[in-house]
C-alpha cells in the first residue's frame, strides 16, 4: 500500500495540486503561469514517480556526479529519470521565456519542440537503438508535442492520460513493471488536471503550447521509446511508437468531449 | 711395495669419487623438478550442464527456475585434493521458468536487464580443501553488471566414460543476495514481492582433453 502511495498517488497528488493551484488560483488569467506550473507538475509527477520506483542514486549515476560505496550499476534504462529531471529545469524556462517575447512566441515554441525532440533522441541511448530508431524516436516527440500543441489543455491531457495509461498496459505485458508505474503516475497527473479543468474558468483551456506541449510530447515519446528498446514477448515494439504518436490521435477524438464551450469563454478575456 | 704403500689412498680416492657422484646425483634428483599431473580441459556439455536458483515469492513459496546450457570451462588434474579452476558463464536469455510470461519478466529491466547485461560470468581464483574431492571455491561472480568475490561449495560428483572420452562432473552450491548485484525490485519496493536472498544450485558435466597423470 505504502509502495502504491509513494510511486503513484503522490506524484498525482503533486503534479495535479501544482496544476491546480495555477488553474484555479488567483493567476489562472496569466498564460505563462498555467503553462510553466501544468508543465512542471507534469515533469515533476514523473521524476517523483522514477525516484520512489528505482531511487535517487540510480538517477544521480546518470550525472557526473562520483557517489561514495555505489556499487550498483549504470542502466540506461535510467536515463528516463534524467529526462523527467531535465525536463522539470526546463519547463519554467520554456513557459516564461515565450511570455517574455511574445512576437517570436510561435518561433519559440517551434525551436523548443524541434530542439527537445532532436536533444532527447541524440541523448537518450537505450541499448540495441539504431539510428534510424532515434530519428523515429525525435519524429515521435516533436510529432506529440506538435499535435498537443493544437489542441485544448484539457483535450491534451486527456489524450496524454489515455496514452500513457495504454502505455502501462504495454508494460505490464511486457514484464516492466517499473515503466508501468511511472506510467499510470503520469497518466493519473494528466487525467487530474483534466478534471481540474472542468472547474477552471481560465481562458488559457482553450491552447497549451510551448512547455505543455514539449514536456507532454517529450516524456510520452521516452518512454515509449524506453518501452519498444527493453519490452519484449507480448507486445511488438512499434505498438510503443504507435501509443506515443496516438496523443495527439486520441486528442482529436476527445476533441468533442472534452473541449470548452465556445460561448462561455468568448466572454473570458486573455490577459496574457 | 710401492704399490701396496699407494693402495690406501686409492681407496680413499675411490670412496671419494663414489660419495662425490651420490651427492651429485642426490643434489641433482633435489634440483630436479618434481612432476605434477598437467590439468585436463573439461569443456562443459550445454546439455548436461544447468544452474537451479531458488528465490521466495511473497514471502511464502520457494520458487524454483534454471539456467539452461551453461558454457565454459573447468581444468583439473583429476587428483582428489587438486582444486579445479572455473570459467563459466549463462546467458541470461536461457532463463527458464516453465512460464514464458516469467521469462520475459526475468530478462526485463526489473530483474536481469538482458539487453544490457546478455550474460552471468563465474571466473574461480582460488580454493581450498574441504575433502575429498571436495573444495570451497573463491572466485568472481559478474552478475546484473556487477563483479563481487563469492565463496562456491563444490564437489567433484564423478569420473566416467561416455561415447566420446572421459566424463567429469560436478556440483557446487552458493547463496547470494541478489541486492548485493543491483537487482533491488521487488525487496523492498513493492516491498516483499521477492526474497533477497537467492540460493544456487550449479551442476555441471563435461568432456576432459589432454592432462597427464602424476
Amino acid at each position: 500500500m505504502n509502495y502504491l502511495l509513494s510511486v503513484v498517488l503522490l506524484p498525482i497528488l503533486v503534479g495535479s495540486a501544482l496544476a491546480g493551484a495555477a488553474l484555479l488560483g488567483p493567476l489562472r488569467q496569466r498564460a505563462a503561469i498555467i503553462e510553466c506550473c501544468v508543465a512542471y507538475g507534469l515533469a515533476i509527477a514523473f521524476l517523483i514517480s522514477f525516484v520512489h520506483e528505482v531511487d535517487l542514486p540510480a538517477l544521480l549515476r546518470q550525472l557526473p556526479v562520483e557517489l561514495k560505496d555505489d556499487d550498483a550499476p549504470f542502466e540506461r534504462w535510467h536515463q528516463l529519470g534524467l529526462v523527467a529531471l531535465l525536463l522539470t529545469v526546463v519547463s519554467p524556462v520554456l513557459a516564461l521565456l515565450p511570455a517574455a517575447m511574445p512576437r517570436h512566441r510561435r518561433a519559440l515554441v517551434i525551436a523548443a519542440t524541434l530542439l527537445s525532440a532532436c536533444g532527447a533522441a541524440a541523448f537518450v541511448a537505450f541499448p540495441g537503438v539504431s539510428n534510424g530508431s532515434r530519428a523515429l524516436f525525435a519524429a515521435t516527440c516533436a510529432l506529440s508535442s506538435g499535435a498537443i500543441a493544437m489542441c485544448g489543455l484539457r483535450t491534451a491531457m486527456c489524450a496524454l492520460a489515455v496514452a500513457c495509461a495504454g502505455m502501462a498496459a504495454c508494460a505490464v505485458m511486457t514484464g516492466f513493471p517499473s515503466l508501468a508505474v511511472m506510467c499510470v503516475a503520469l497518466a493519473g497527473t494528466a487525467g487530474s488536471i483534466a478534471l481540474v479543468g472542468c472547474w477552471s474558468r481560465s481562458p488559457r483551456m482553450h491552447s497549451v503550447a510551448g512547455a505543455i506541449s514539449v514536456v507532454s510530447g517529450t516524456l510520452a515519446g521516452t518512454a515509449a521509446a524506453c518501452g519498444a528498446a527493453y519490452a519484449s514477448g507480448n507486445v511488438p515494439s512499434w505498438t510503443w511508437n504507435a501509443l506515443a504518436v496516438g496523443v495527439p490521435v486520441a486528442g482529436a477524438l476527445l476533441y468533442r468531449w472534452t473541449r470548452v464551450a465556445p460561448m462561455k469563454h468568448a466572454r473570458m478575456i486573455d490577459t496574457n | 711395495m710401492t704399490l701396496n704403500h699407494a693402495q690406501p689412498y686409492v681407496r680413499s680416492a675411490r670412496l671419494t669419487a663414489v660419495s662425490l657422484g651420490m651427492a651429485t646425483l642426490l643434489l641433482g634428483m633435489a634440483a630436479a623438478p618434481s612432476r605434477t599431473a598437467d590439468p585436463a580441459t573439461i569443456t562443459l556439455d550445454p546439455v548436461h550442464s544447468v544452474a537451479l536458483f531458488r528465490i521466495q515469492h511473497l514471502e511464502a513459496g520457494l520458487f524454483w527456475g534454471r539456467f539452461n546450457a551453461l558454457e565454459g570451462t573447468v581444468k583439473w588434474t583429476m587428483e582428489p585434493t587438486a582444486a579445479p579452476t572455473f570459467d563459466i558463464s549463462a546467458k541470461v536469455a536461457n532463463a527458464d521458468t516453465g512460464s514464458e510470461k516469467l521469462d520475459g519478466n526475468l530478462q526485463g529491466p526489473n530483474f536481469f536487464n538482458a539487453k544490457e547485461f546478455p550474460t552471468i560470468t563465474f571466473k574461480s581464483t582460488g580454493a581450498t580443501t574441504a575433502g575429498d574431492r571436495h573444495w570451497m571455491v573463491k572466485g568472481d561472480l559478474t552478475l546484473h553488471g556487477v563483479t563481487k568475490p563469492v565463496e562456491v561449495d563444490c564437489v567433484a560428483t564423478g569420473i566416467g566414460t561416455g561415447p566420446a572420452g572421459t566424463k567429469v562432473g560436478f556440483e557446487c552450491n552458493l547463496t547470494l543476495k541478489r541486492s548485493d548485484f543491483g537487482m533491488k525490485w521487488g525487496i523492498e519496493k513493492p516491498a516483499k514481492a521477492l526474497g533477497d536472498e537467492v540460493k544456487l544450485i550449479i551442476a555441471l558435466e563435461g568432456d576432459a582433453v589432454g592432462g597427464t597423470a602424476p
